[in-house]
């Protein structure tokens, strides 16, 4: 076995040249997928640079315009934990809560869940209601993506070799009610079948749905928000239901896997919007 | 890579490679095998220990990142004639079947402990979400940590 | 001896518990075994193929590889099996391989990571055969046979009165088709072990349920002679039944007799779900007639059971399903039909219950729908039919005086009427079920004995060598607590030698919860023989008649003083005798008879009864067990906070069978797909015992290992109907079940 090396940059630039020094290097943050691809033969990296000790990387900020700008090597823990996400995104701070168990979250960040870009990643959803953008770095300096623009396909992003992703930014919201739901075939450390990001200010007319594990990448589900814009009330979230079902139909197809899927998109998008607005009374 | 860190209170170091687990050096180098592999990818919880107090799975953490920390085993919980509260507890309420899982399982609950001394029945069972049992159905496990609080008995 | 019980229904503390809690317990992977070989093994790519050739060239080449072995090496007969008509699998395959993950070749290197490599580096040529996944396509006509005696591997008949006559006069016949999955015992210990040579003798450390069958199929893998072969009992992390087949221990075996030198293997997780035993998944055709009353009058029963690509315990299993096919009722008439069929999957073998938790699920689905036919409440329709001493089973055996059933399902009814109504929510629907078992106690229709020694120690102590492998459960807990009571000692004051072919003799497998009761009744044996020879001898000694004299645990007191253990011993050695108390115990048992499949095949049976409440959420289909409440007659407890343990545990396990386990063969590799239950998925589990003595049983004990599993998937299903309306027949009641039925409720 070759003596891969353990490398350790504490800047950004350091990181980018120690990337591009020899081939085959990988980055690495909390490594909880990384070690699983290497013990499974799927990944034989020469190195393993990591990067969870650039200060860039690092912490919460609120930027001028009202943003958050969260650092990529957080992890779920100090996401679910950390109050100010907790205070203005909330939703995040649940989506992080809700991924593996107490040891992953410890350990795996939210870059990490990002950068792999597994469609059952469990903060996608919460990350395409936010239309967050991802702020990366490399030989050609910083660089800025849109979630559209981040997501290629499953599995694939747009960073690339020797780019390094710092930030998620969370463009500013109003403040607005809020539910994810996860669905799994267990309580924890499960991947999810399905997950549902919903927020929502009926007085400002304002919604935000997006849905996870359904899609090849993820964004919002205009068809369902606007749905839910007309009247905010247990029939709208029906029709938002309904909706976010029609576009899931439109862009996965029937497939085997959809027969519980797409029904249950229509009925947890509901819930998950009557949770978040506390309507009372299911039908 | 060389590390130097803190291990159950006392200063060691080791020279590792880039993809040792901290398992791995604990259980090769050290001799501390209270930490298991019961999977090898995260999943079962029966390698956890504490890094600078927050529980992490042994098998999936790099031992290159070590250095500089503080790393508690179960070998460093509590021994035969001083057990922590959570072992008299666990051992009181028969906590403890083919006991694979227990010190992965001790370490999940040391680590709730530390940070949250008065947890709730259902901060408990997060706590311990990520280590699986396959002998106690949990309930010895949850009554004998609730015990350990102080609560419960 | 008095009748006080001073150890028997206390708990003490178990002697492993301080050092399993601190981190100083040993398993077999925990030992530094100094120049030990590391071993893998290269397993078949192909479910079913001729192996054409072997290639070893490149692994043998690669540096640090010390030898490679396949069937050619095998020194004794490659064939190994618990049951001796179906010992049908090789160690290593030889010229066919049966299913994806089967041993093919052996490679012993100085690192495991070089044994690793050179294991990859083999190359097999195979000649792929058609193969067979289900039961179904391996009895149809022009399917490829997996054996040479074709791919029904058993069947068992059994009939008692007249079925046909029952459902013609019958008032209600319910019939169904239940489905049950492949399952992984998941123990947390994956298969481990080691070997070492020791003046000539391979000496086997390893993880384990059944160290004496170990040794004997050891002794023909390697054709030695018992003597030339030990097998110890490691510290064992689990079992349910997976490790009662020989696993890393054949290879070790070999690769140190062949090599003299050390060598170690412990599979991976991966390797352990590959090519360890899973349980089989069963189809069962069910008929159930009743009169008017709710009176059961007949069950017609078609089995079929998949036992993948080698026997192991599918004879047991296909035997004890049909045993138990009709559950804990009385019936007059019926007719069970079961088979165990070989398939291209990995072997199924024993995992805690033997297909009763999976004939369970018929007969307790079953009880519901004639509840419900006949608007009974589905509690007093079991009352009503649940046996009683003195009624016969269906295999016609008369019950003797300890059958609990009843009071358990008074219980439960008592507990339910606590419970209330159950009441939906906004979020979705609520449903209360009911399971209820019996279980025969050890190995069906034949002779299952146990043994025991004890004998006086160095110290002037008692020493206890049992033969039974403690798995995590806490059997030495229990044996020594007999032991002690019966001694009249405290369980500290016993040394323990357990589980280890040299020192101790066969008590059988940890299996059939078999242990509490006979093993339990060989140690009470050995030390009431104990007590006797050392009265009697002390009787000798002194000159006092043996009625003057008391054995106090310790000594023997007479009018004229004490003479101590080790003096009596002295006496008896200048005899040439030992002070010494052997204990045999073999359950009284009936073979069953093989056209009628009538006879007793156990002497003694626990029942249980469990009742659930579960949440079934509306939008999403994803069910909550929310309580759990379990009543089980076990006899006696020796050791009641085990009992709990067992109950607790062994319902944790069974909310797994019932929503979330089914073991895909091609895509499950690792816990992050398989899913079992976490703590955030299991109720606290409120469990409870009651004791109907059991005559035969020591200090009235039956046992509880399996009886613990058996009810709770049942209680699942049938809350998740009441809850929703629709009944699902088929396990798990996943994700996907549990929405179509949700569907079907919303069609209404």
């Amino acid at each position: 076995m070759a003596d891969r090396e353990y490398l350790r940059p504490s800047t950004l630039v350091e990181a980018v040249e120690l990337m591009a020094a020899a081939p085959g290097r990988r980055i690495v943050a909390g490594g909880t997928d990384l070690m699983v691809y290497i013990r499974e033969g799927k990944e034989r990296p020469s190195a393993l640079v990591d990067v969870t000790g650039i200060p860039e990387l690092n912490g919460v900020r609120k930027l001028d315009d009202g943003a958050l700008a969260v650092g990529a090597a957080m992890t779920h823990s100090m996401i679910g934990s950390d109050p100010v996400i907790q205070a203005v995104a909330p939703l995040l701070s649940d989506a992080s809560s809700s991924v593996g168990a107490v040891q992953i979250r410890n350990l795996a960040t939210i870059g990490g869940n990002v950068v792999n870009g597994a469609v059952a990643a469990d903060t996608l959803s919460a990350l395409a209601a936010f239309d967050a953008a991802f702020i990366t770095y490399g030989a050609e300096g910083e660089k800025r993506y849109t979630i559209d623009e981040f997501f290629l396909s499953p599995g694939k992003t747009a960073v690339g070799a020797g780019e390094i992703l710092t930030k998620i930014i969370l463009p500013p919201q109003p403040k607005a009610a809020h539910a994810f739901i996860k669905v799994a075939r267990r309580r924890a450390a499960a991947i999810s079948r399905l997950a549902v990001s919903v927020m929502a200010n009926p007085s400002e007319g304002y919604a935000r749905i997006a849905v996870g594990a359904v899609l090849p990448k993820p964004g919002r589900i205009t068809m369902a928000e606007e749905a839910l814009m007309n009247g905010f009330d247990l029939s709208a979230a029906k029709a938002a239901g309904d909706a976010a079902k029609a576009h899931v139909l439109s862009i996965s197809g029937e497939r085997p896997s959809m027969v519980y899927k797409l029904p249950v998109v229509s009925s947890a998008v509901e819930k998950a919007i009557i949770k978040a607005l506390s309507l009372k009374g299911v039908k | 890579m060389f590390v130097e860190f803190t291990l159950n209170g006392e200063k060691v170091s080791a020279e590792v490679s880039g993809e040792t687990t901290a398992l791995a050096l604990l259980r090769e180098k050290f001799d501390l095998t209270g930490a298991k592999e019961g999977c090898g990818v995260g999943e079962c919880g029966a390698c956890t220990i504490l890094v600078d107090g927050v529980a992490v799975n042994g098998c999936l953490y790099l031992a290159g990142k070590l250095d500089g920390r503080n790393v508690l085993t179960v070998e460093g919980v509590g021994g035969e004639e001083a057990l922590d509260p959570l072992q008299q507890k666990f051992m009181e309420h028969g906590a403890v079947q083919c006991g694979y899982c227990t010190p992965g399982m001790l370490l999940s609950a040391k680590a709730l402990l530390l940070k949250n001394p008065k947890p709730t029945v259902d901060e408990v069972k997060v706590a311990i979400s990520g280590n699986l049992c396959r002998c106690t159905g949990y309930t010895p496990i949850v009554k004998a940590i609730l015990a350990a609080t102080g609560e419960g008995k | 001896m008095g009748t006080f019980n001073k150890v028997v229904g206390v708990d003490g503390v178990r002697r492993d518990t301080v050092d399993k809690l601190t981190g100083k317990e040993r398993f077999s992977g925990d030992y530094k075994i100094p120049g030990a070989l590391a071993l893998a093994i290269a397993r078949s790519s192909e479910a079913h193929a001729l192996i054409k050739n072997i290639d070893l060239t490149k692994a043998k080449a690669l540096p640090g590889v010390v030898r490679v072995f396949t069937a050619e090496d095998v020194p004794g007969e490659n064939s190994y099996g618990i049951i001796p008509i179906t010992k049908d699998q090789p160690m290593l395959a030889a010229g066919k391989v049966r299913f994806k993950g089967e041993a093919v070749a052996l490679v012993a290197a100085e690192s495991l990571e070089v044994a690793r490599e050179a294991a990859a580096l083999i190359e097999v040529e195979y000649e792929p055969l058609k193969a067979s996944f289900t039961p179904e396509e391996a009895l149809a006509d022009g399917a490829e046979a997996i054996h040479d005696k074709g791919n029904l591997c058993f069947e068992h008949d059994s009939l008692m009165g007249d079925p046909d006559k029952a459902f013609a006069e019958a008032a209600v016949i319910v019939e169904d088709t239940y489905t049950t999955s492949a399952i992984e015992h998941s123990y947390m210990e994956p298969e481990s072990g080691f070997a070492v040579m020791e003046d000539g003798v391979v000496v086997v450390t390893v993880s384990t349920q059944n160290p004496h069958y170990d040794h004997a199929d050891l002794c023909r893998l390697l054709g030695l002679e018992e003597d030339k072969v030990r097998v110890k009992q490691a510290t064992t992390g689990g079992g349910f039944g997976g490790k009662l087949d020989l696993s890393v221990h054949s290879y070790v075996a070999l690769a140190t007799l062949l090599t003299g030198r050390p060598s170690r293997l412990a599979y991976t997780r991966e390797e352990s779900f590959a090519a360890s035993a899973k349980r089989h998944s069963f189809t069962i055709k069910y008929r159930t007639a009743a009169d008017a009353e709710g009176n059961l009058l007949a069950v017609d029963a078609e089995l079929v059971a998949d036992t993948g690509a080698y026997a192991s315990y599918g004879v047991a299993v296909a035997m004890r399903a049909a045993v138990h096919a009709a559950g804990p009722y009385m019936v007059p008439n019926s007719r069970v039909y079961s088979r165990a069929v070989y398939t291209n999957h990995v072997f199924s073998g024993a995992m805690r219950g033997f297909g009763v938790p999976q004939v369970a699920l018929a007969h307790e689905s079953q009880m519901e729908k004639i509840a419900a036919k006949l608007g009974m409440d589905p509690i007093e329709l079991r009352l009503k039919n649940a046996l009683k001493p003195g009624d016969k089973t269906i295999t016609g055996q008369v019950l003797g005086d300890s059958v609990g059933i009843r009071e358990c399902l008074e219980k439960i009814k008592a507990v339910r009427d606590e419970w209330g109504a159950a009441k939906g929510d906004d979020d979705g629907v609520r449903g209360i079920g009911v399971g209820a078992m019996l279980y025969g106690i050890g190995n069906t229709g034949v002779s299952n004995p146990s043994t025991a020694q004890i004998r006086v120690n160095k110290e002037g102590g008692v020493t206890l060598y049992t033969g039974c492998a403690d798995i995590g459960q806490g059997s030495d807990h229990v044996l020594l607590g007999i032991c002690a009571e019966t001694l009249g000692l405290a369980r500290e004051d016993i040394a323990l030698v357990r589980a280890d072919t040299m020192l101790t003799t066969n008590a059988g497998a940890t299996s059939a919860s078999r242990q509490t009761y006979i093993s339990g009744n060989a140690v009470k044996a050995a030390a009431e023989m104990f007590i006797a020879k050392a009265v009697e001898a002390a009787a000798k000694v002194s000159g006092s008649a043996a009625s003057e004299l008391c054995f106090t645990g310790t000594a023997v007191k007479g009018p004229d003083g004490e003479l101590s253990l080790l003096e009596i011993a002295e006496s008896l050695r200048a005899e040439g005798r030992e002070l010494e108390g052997e204990g045999y115990f073999d359950p009284e048992t009936v073979p069953l008879d093989h056209h009628t499949g009538q006879g007793k095949p156990y002497s003694t049976y626990g029942f249980a009864a469990q009742l659930t409440l579960v949440h079934v959420d509306k939008a999403t289909a994803e069910v909550r067990v929310e309580k759990l409440f379990a009543v089980h007659d076990i006899g006696k407890a020796i050791y009641p906070q085990g009992v709990i343990g067992q109950i607790s545990g062994g319902s944790a396990m069974g909310v797994g069978l019932a929503l979330m386990e089914e073991f895909d063969h091609t895509s499950d590799k690792n816990f992050d797909t398989y899913l079992i239950p976490t703590v955030l998925d299991v109720p606290d589990v409120e469990a409870s015992f009651i004791e109907h003595a059991e005559p035969t049983g020591p200090y009235g004990a039956k046992g509880v290992g399996e009886p613990a599993l058996i009810p709770t998937a049942p209680a699942i299903v049938n809350a998740i109907a009441d809850a929703v309306g629709v009944r699902i027949t088929s396990l798990p009641a996943n994700l996907e079940r549990v929405h179509s039925a949700l569907q079907l409720m919303g069609g209404k």
